[in-house]
């Protein structure tokens, strides 16, 4: 069986929800006034839920994220001023996917903002002809391949100073962009990212996803900024499927790392070193749950162990270039830390079937990838130099 | 709008001054530039001569003891204009930075302070980031909506004000050869003068100091906190000395005492310091070299007041004298029942120096007297609700029946109990029962 992902307001009247019949379980985001302020995940007994009990059961489930919310909306919070600003969806050879991030986006678009699609190294014009369907989307075709290449290329075309980035397999709420916006008003913040949430969780292997990897850092803002947290520790900064970065950062900190991430051997890790990077410089990164997208996660297992594989492959990417290319020794006993006191409880967990715990093939594939993680870096970095040599 | 640029042997970087002052959009009644050279041999004064910008320049040798309060002093005396804008002359204007000042002037007696935005060519590493932020935090703070302005926030690298305000508090006072801002802030507040920020009004600074310039000047601040609080005991809470004296940590005990109590050991003790963050910066340790770095600064903060105070005896006594101005204030009684709106409209019109919050019977906090800073009004309020003062305010809606009843009032009040309540300088929470 399934789990339903929901979406239900606490403002609104509660109602019955039926036609879950394919469920046993669901996945509720908890919204007041239309900003998330919780989750929390319910039985589906007889394909129905009872719209009385599910009020009860997310009533009881809020927090102190709920009730600092509720009090900035009773006593008014002023609008923030809007400025303009540029979407870029990096995409390849998932025209059905781009076809719904577009529709996604496009929805929470006011006029001046513009929106990109970088097709990076296409292989046929279905990506071209899905951007046609969209007059508002402009198409741009980056040849080179790598998601970090096609991040900077969205970077050097965008009109407007900030770049909000979501993946083609993402679908971004109505009001993502206008909430990734308002914390670029503090000069210090050179990025922003949101709250992801999975758009369903329909096969066995999207369920083990979300338990192993979920994506959601909270309903409460954060801001980190590098004179106060370790640059290191940015697991829980975000993901580079929903983030806005300064474009004027890359004038401070450098483009993204072109050896990283999808499409090189690094496979991931291109965002993550990017929030290394614009910590260290001792800036602010802004955790904002309100610039809410959903993630469709993998639907088959192979391709939910490789994403796991990938993890741990960019994650010691990112930490071979941050040790050789800036000197952060810091990443040793880091690698250390994470190794004995988060990576090796969790397997023993898995391994004794313990509720909630993720498959252990997926953590395993995971510390595979952490193995092969700096050879892919290196690997990674000589291919691009090569190709750079080439022209 | 006459603009003021104190210099002492700097021609170079007075030259480039006032190259970009000729490119800035200037003001319908006109703009006068006075430069006041103070005790210059390196050629400033041919230099000013040959120069033709395309407004009008006055050149000053200031004489005498010298200093910037009394240079800023003499060209405000000679200036013209009814507005004055004093600036550094290692400050590079935007284009739009004296029409941002005159903007910002509409309402009167307004302290305009601009943006300076570091430029750090000299430095390196993480005392270059260190001193980019040293820099970005102090408008940071300033730009926060709700900021309480307090006499501190003056900078005189950057600032305009009436003319007539300037010469009513009495202008600089030239004893002062460093903080000399601070102190015209102080008198300036007491006027009721209406601090600003305006961000528009933004200048390049070319910051030049290194890290033992950074020393140099914690010593000389703390010298002038000692002369600031005697000149304004009121004033004394509010002083960084007073909260490094408040800090009871052993290792703070230690710094303090070694400057107090082993001037000797000076030069040992900032080699050590300087080397440890050498090393700790090559292995990247962050936190521990902002630790480091920071002892050092106090601790040279500390050998500057030890100079001017002499003993630890005498440092307790200066830190506890209290002229009993400021706790005497009057306090005004806020009941946010009635809405925020009339809450905020009742402190904008009041203007009282403290007020004391309340939903109906139930206490919230209060908004305490602070000394040097601007009376309350109602747009300092909503960032305090949302913030320090949240846990109180919504503990006391719940006490009072105004959450919505199905949202189970009786969690809410366990929630607000267990977050902890954190006083800061402008808000102090009510202890929850």
């Amino acid at each position: 069986m399934a789990t339903a992902v929901l979406d239900l307001d606490l403002s609104a009247a509660p109602a019955d929800i039926a036609g879950l019949n394919r469920y046993d379980r669901a996945l509720v985001l908890i919204r007041w006034c239309g900003h998330p302020v919780g989750v929390v995940e319910l039985p589906v007994a007889g394909g129905r839920l009872d719209g009385q009990a599910t009020r009860r059961a997310m009533i009881d489930r809020l927090d102190w994220a709920f009730w600092e919310r509720w009090l900035r909306d009773r006593l008014g919070e002023p609008a923030p001023a809007r400025r303009p600003a540029t979407v870029a969806i990096c995409t390849r050879e998932r025209p059905d996917d781009l076809q719904r991030a577009l529709e996604a986006v496009t929805r929470g678009l006011d006029d001046g903002d513009e929106l990109l699609v970088i097709d990076n190294a296409p292989s046929s014009d279905a990506t071209r002809r899905v951007v046609e369907r969209f007059p508002v989307a402009r198409y741009v075709c980056e040849t080179r391949q790598g998601l970090d290449v096609a991040r900077n290329r969205a970077l050097r075309e965008a009109r407007w100073d900030v770049v909000a980035f979501t993946d083609d397999d993402a679908v971004p709420d109505r009001g993502w962009l206008r909430a990734l916006l308002p914390p670029f008003a503090d000069p210090l913040v050179l990025c922003v990212t949101g709250l992801t949430m999975p758009l369903e969780l329909e096969t066995p292997a999207q369920e083990a996803f979300e338990r192993y990897a979920p994506f959601g850092r909270g309903f409460r803002r954060r801001v980190f900024d590098g004179t106060r947290d370790d640059p290191l520790a940015v697991g829980h900064v975000g993901a580079g499927a929903n983030m806005a970065i300064r474009r004027s950062a890359l004038e401070v900190v450098g483009p993204f790392d072109e050896a990283l991430d999808a499409g090189t051997a690094s496979r991931t890790g291109g965002d993550h070193e990017m929030f290394a990077r614009i910590l260290a410089a001792g800036y602010r990164i802004v955790y904002e749950p309100d610039a809410l997208s959903w993630h469709r996660h993998r639907r088959a297992w192979p391709e939910v162990r490789q994403t796991a594989y990938g993890y741990g492959v960019g994650v010691y990417a990112m930490w071979t270039r941050l040790l050789f290319e800036a000197g952060e020794v810091g990443v040793l006993s880091r690698s250390l830390t994470w190794f004995f006191d988060y990576q090796l409880p969790r397997i023993a967990r898995a391994a004794s079937r313990r509720a909630g715990s993720p498959p252990v093939l997926l953590l395993l594939a995971e510390l595979w990838g952490c193995a092969a993680g700096p050879w892919a870096y290196l690997s990674a970095r000589r291919r691009l130099r090569r190709g750079l040599a080439a022209g | 709008m006459s603009i003021v640029i104190p210099t002492h042997n700097r021609r170079e970087r007075l030259r480039r001054t006032l190259d970009a002052l000729a490119t800035v959009t200037r003001p319908p009644g006109g703009l006068e530039v006075v430069v006041v050279m103070d005790r210059c041999t390196d050629g400033t004064d041919a230099m000013l001569q040959r120069l033709h910008p395309p407004f009008p320049l006055r050149a000053l040798a200031l004489a005498g003891q010298g200093g910037p309060a009394a240079a800023r002093n003499a060209g405000a005396a000679a200036a013209q204009g009814s507005l004055l804008l004093f600036m550094d002359d290692d400050v590079e204007p935007s284009p739009g930075f004296v029409a941002a000042h005159v903007a910002a002037h509409a309402a009167p007696d307004a302290v305009v302070i601009g943006a300076l935005s570091p430029a750090l060519d000299g430095q390196a590493g993480f005392f270059r980031i260190a001193l980019r932020r040293w820099w970005e935090d102090m408008f940071d703070r300033m730009r926060r909506p709700g900021h309480r302005f307090c006499a501190f926030d003056l900078l005189s690298g950057n600032v305009s004000l009436p003319a007539a305000l300037f010469h009513r508090a009495g202008g600089f006072d030239p004893t002062f050869t460093c903080h000399e801002d601070y102190e015209l802030g102080v008198r300036l507040m007491r006027l009721g003068a209406r601090f600003t920020f305006a961000e528009a009004a933004v200048a390049r600074h070319h910051e030049a100091t290194d890290l033992r310039g950074a020393l140099q000047r914690k010593f000389e601040e703390g010298r002038a906190d000692v002369a600031l609080g005697h000149k304004h005991p009121e004033i004394i809470p509010e002083l960084p000395l007073h909260r490094l004296w408040e800090l009871r940590s052993r290792r703070a005990r230690a710094v303090r005492r070694l400057a107090f109590l082993a001037p000797a050991a000076t030069g040992v003790t900032t080699r050590a310091g300087l080397v440890a963050l050498w090393v700790l910066e090559r292995v990247r340790a962050r936190r521990l070299w902002r630790r480091v770095l920071n002892d050092l600064l106090t601790y040279w903060y500390w050998r500057g007041a030890a100079g001017a105070l002499g003993s630890p005896a005498a440092l307790a006594r200066f830190a506890t004298a209290r002229s009993g101005d400021a706790s005497g204030a009057e306090e005004v009684l806020i009941d946010l029942r009635d809405g925020v709106a009339t809450a905020e409209a009742s402190l904008d019109r009041l203007r009282p120096a403290a007020a004391r919050l309340v939903y109906g019977p139930h206490p919230v906090g209060r908004l305490p007297a602070r000394p040097g800073a601007e009376a309350l009004a109602g747009r300092h309020l909503r960032p305090l609700l949302e913030g320090a003062l949240a846990a109180p305010l919504l503990d006391a809606m719940a006490r009072a029946g105004a959450v919505p009843a199905d949202l189970d009032a009786t969690r809410l009040r366990a929630l607000c109990r267990a977050v902890p309540a954190r006083p800061t300088s402008d808000a102090e929470p009510a202890t929850r029962s």
